[in-house]
């Protein structure tokens, strides 16, 4: 096979048990511009838009937000290290509000910093502590249909709710491994009803709570079998209410329903991007790499992956943090899926 | 309270087999006696203490691990919080040994296995290490084994194998060279994927039978279709293979100076009468005269001397940003982990010294020790606190050359850092105020102390 004419954004792969259809693979791993180097979560915008935010490398402070679409389009980035005002150090979770504000959680500057869709810094707040209102480590961020800020205190091991300005309005959890309580907790999602997913990092299981945060329902253990995680990371849900959950030490992404039922599972299906396709275009020498390659499949598997968002077209886009690199994938419908 | 020689030996003990320790661990280890440390230092215990799922949630490129500085970072973590110092020293010497550099590998991955790998087996015996070292992705990269073909040898593995990792020039001939490369053809690696455009990819190993030269060859005054394996046990029975070993861990453990016949012979044959093992070797070199008394010897390599400091001053014992910077100190004072300069590993000894270094060392411990607010350093001015309610300049220089190893200086270096001390008269330590004054001065005299010669000795 020609090394760049690897099929991108044509795939009829059916995945899993037909309920996916593998779509393209956004970025290429590198340490700057168009580009992603340790993307740990992103989030949605309108039209297609993306904000893909990536951890980078301490020594070379690339650290950013990455503005790009779902269709390839690269519109710019933001982003600075320190620890002063606007500025992030170990840059963990980012959430858009209803105005496409961006919210970012900070695991080391302890804070919580806002931006407008452009870039442009907005205001921060966030106190260290384990006193109410107090953070310790946050990470992942999801905003509920009223528009609050749901903050995993992952060392606080708890979940707690802002509003906008930072304000406590209420929380739930505690350490330990019982119904309820957490051990590190890192990722989180609200469904279509107002549900709270948690994904419960150091159980290496998932809780549901009720849109008031009542203990619903939880499921997984240590495992790399079906509805089991090592390690789950970010998680996400769609508009009918499936959960997806990156389980990353496995490598995976697991879909289940809403009460936990597994329904699939993702493994990842990379195929060249635009940007990789422009990248060998310009450098024969990778393409010379490509062709005397061996073992090239794999390159589709995801490694570590860590963040997640399914859109309202039903476009899985799975934040392939150790490849640097997006893949999607579209879910089908009931039709689609046993035609 | 133990006496002082014990504290002595014991601090010698734990700079050589590890990277020193703090005087609350020094007084424990005492305790327990030195035999019984030494016992304990042979038998590693399972490092799950060191929550690596942790350390990789917050540092993403260390689990990643595809830059050398990433996983040098990792392993300086180990070398600071490690309860099994041993290993990560002798992880250290088969480093230095087995030299294989990031510079041509260029995928960490690879090189972080390699270290996992001679971590696995540091302890036990030499034909098991060789095996695997054969094997090792990155070693195959390094030494061109991929490129070693049945009808196109390439002796690069081959030669290495015999003349800078077992046996050394002058004990095997050209044609041992050659049967010994021609073993080895077959094993490559599995998967060789681009570094663009998703990154590293962990390397495997794969033999290939269809590749591997199974003719008949002559090595080493012996005749047969000898496959790696073979010419490994072969090689690691001959008595110059034994004398190497006991040569460079003498060097590494004990001495800069050329190992006398003594030792040597007593190291080569604990090595072959115990089957190859060299837990065997280590358990009768640490418990030797010849290493007991060989204090300050050596100068400590670069590696030896950040890590050493860094858990003096008890400095990345959790999560926090700057530690693949602080593995970078070691480079910028010349050992940059997992990439030294060639296949013969750093140049040891008093090599580890110039003027650019000998600036380095001095800066980088002395930032580490003058910073008061270091828990360890905290704990120095904590235990002279305690001792007295009044310091004198003599006292307060010889509180922190006690609480700093002990460290031995010669007579002119003690009269220097009095006079320094003495500037300042003597300190009280009992008020706020006096407290503050000791955090000071002691913080000055640590950094007085790991300016002078004595210090970069270990």
């Amino acid at each position: 096979m020609d090394p760049i004419k690897e099929k991108k954004g044509m795939s009829t792969l059916q995945v899993g048990a037909g309920r996916f259809r593998y779509s393209h693979t956004i970025g290429i791993d590198d340490f700057s511009g168009r580009s992603f180097r340790y993307a740990v979560d992103l989030a949605l915008g309108k039209n297609g838009r993306l904000y893909v935010l990536q951890r980078g490398v301490a020594m070379q402070r690339n650290l950013a937000v990455k503005l790009c679409s779902v269709d390839e389009d690269f519109f710019g980035e933001f982003g600075v290290y320190g620890t002063g005002r606007g500025e992030w150090t170990w840059p963990a979770g980012i959430a858009a509000d209803s105005q496409e504000r961006l919210y970012i959680s900070d695991e080391w500057n302890q804070k919580i910093s806002v931006f407008d869709n452009q870039g442009s810094f907005l205001n921060e707040w966030g106190e260290a502590g384990a006193a109410t209102g107090q953070i310790n480590r946050p990470s992942g961020l999801a905003f509920d249909a009223e528009d609050n800020l749901l903050v995993v205190d992952a060392l606080n091991h708890r979940i707690q709710r802002l509003s906008k300005e930072g304000k406590y309005l209420d929380g739930w959890g505690g350490n330990g491994a019982g119904p309820g309580q957490f051990n590190m907790p890192w990722g989180i999602a609200v469904g279509p009803d107002g549900q709270v997913f948690v994904t419960d990092w150091r159980n290496h299981r998932v809780q549901k709570f009720g849109p008031d945060g009542r203990f619903a329902l939880q499921w997984g253990s240590l495992g790399s079998g079906q509805g089991e995680f090592d390690r789950p990371v970010g998680i996400a849900t769609d508009v009918t209410g499936d959960v997806y959950v990156v389980d990353s030490n496995n490598h995976r992404i697991q879909v289940f329903d809403g009460d936990g039922e597994f329904k699939d599972q993702l493994t990842g299906d990379a195929t060249m991007s635009t940007w990789a396709e422009q990248l060998m275009a310009a450098n024969p020498l990778m393409m010379e790499q490509r062709r005397v390659a061996k073992n090239l499949n794999q390159e589709k598997g995801f490694w570590k992956p860590r963040g997640i968002k399914v859109d309202d077209q039903g476009r899985v886009i799975i934040v392939d943090s150790g490849r640097g690199r997006l893949q999607v994938y579209q879910k089908l419908s009931e039709e689609e899926s046993t035609s | 309270m133990p006496a002082v020689d014990e504290i002595a030996l014991m601090a010698h003990l734990m700079r050589r087999a590890g990277f020193g320790v703090n005087r609350d661990e020094l007084e424990a280890y005492v305790a327990k006696g030195y035999e019984a440390t030494v016992e304990e230092l042979l038998h590693p215990v399972d490092d799950v203490y060191l929550e690596r799922d942790v350390i990789d949630r917050y540092f993403i490129e260390i689990e990643d691990q595809r830059q050398a500085s990433a996983a040098g970072g990792w392993w300086l973590y180990r070398m600071i919080n490690t309860r099994s110092p041993l290993e990560e020293k002798m992880t250290l010497f088969w480093h230095g040994l087995f030299a294989t550099a990031w510079e041509k590998i260029m995928n960490g991955r690879a090189m972080a296995a390699q270290i996992d790998m001679f971590r696995r087996n540091c302890l036990g015996d030499l034909p098991t290490m060789l095996v695997e070292l054969s094997r090792d992705p990155a070693m195959i990269i390094w030494l061109d084994n991929d490129t070693n073909h049945k009808d196109a040898p390439n002796e690069n593995y081959g030669r290495e194998l015999l003349e800078l990792f077992s046996m050394g020039v002058g004990n095997y001939t050209e044609e041992d060279v050659k049967s010994c490369t021609r073993a080895f053809t077959g094993w490559t690696i599995a998967n060789l994927i681009p570094r663009y455009p998703w990154g590293a990819f962990p390397l495997e190993f794969e033999y290939r039978s269809d590749d591997h030269d199974d003719g008949e060859k002559e090595f080493l005054g012996e005749t047969g279709r000898f496959s790696g394996e073979e010419i490994i046990e072969i090689i690691v029975r001959q008595p110059a293979t034994a004398r190497f070993i006991a040569g460079k861990l003498y060097n590494f453990f004990v001495s800069d100076d050329p190992a006398p016949e003594e030792a040597i012979q007593t190291l080569s044959d604990t090595y072959l009468e115990s089957g190859y093992s060299i837990k065997a070797v280590m358990r009768v070199l640490l418990n030797s005269q010849f290493f007991k008394v060989a204090r300050f010897a050596k100068v400590k390599g670069p590696a030896e001397l950040v890590a050493g400091v860094l858990r003096l001053v008890g400095d990345f014992n959790g999560v926090k940003p700057g530690l693949m910077d602080a593995a970078m100190e070691s480079a910028y004072i010349g050992q940059e982990l997992l990439n030294p300069p060639t296949v013969e590993g750093w140049h040891t000894g008093k090599e580890w010294i110039d003027s650019g270094s000998l600036v380095g060392r001095v800066n980088f411990a002395a930032d580490q020790v003058g910073n008061i607010d270091n828990t360890g350093v905290q704990a120095i001015i904590r235990r002279l606190a305690e001792g007295g309610t009044t310091l004198t300049p003599e006292e307060l220089v010889d509180g922190c050359l006690e609480l700093v190893g002990p460290l031995e200086v010669s007579e002119k270096t003690h009269r220097t850092l009095v006079n320094l001390a003495g500037k300042d008269g003597n300190t009280g330590t009992k008020s706020a105020d006096q407290r503050a004054e000791l955090a000071q001065r002691v913080g000055k005299t640590l950094q007085l102390i790991v300016a002078t010669r004595e210090f970069q000795f270990a």
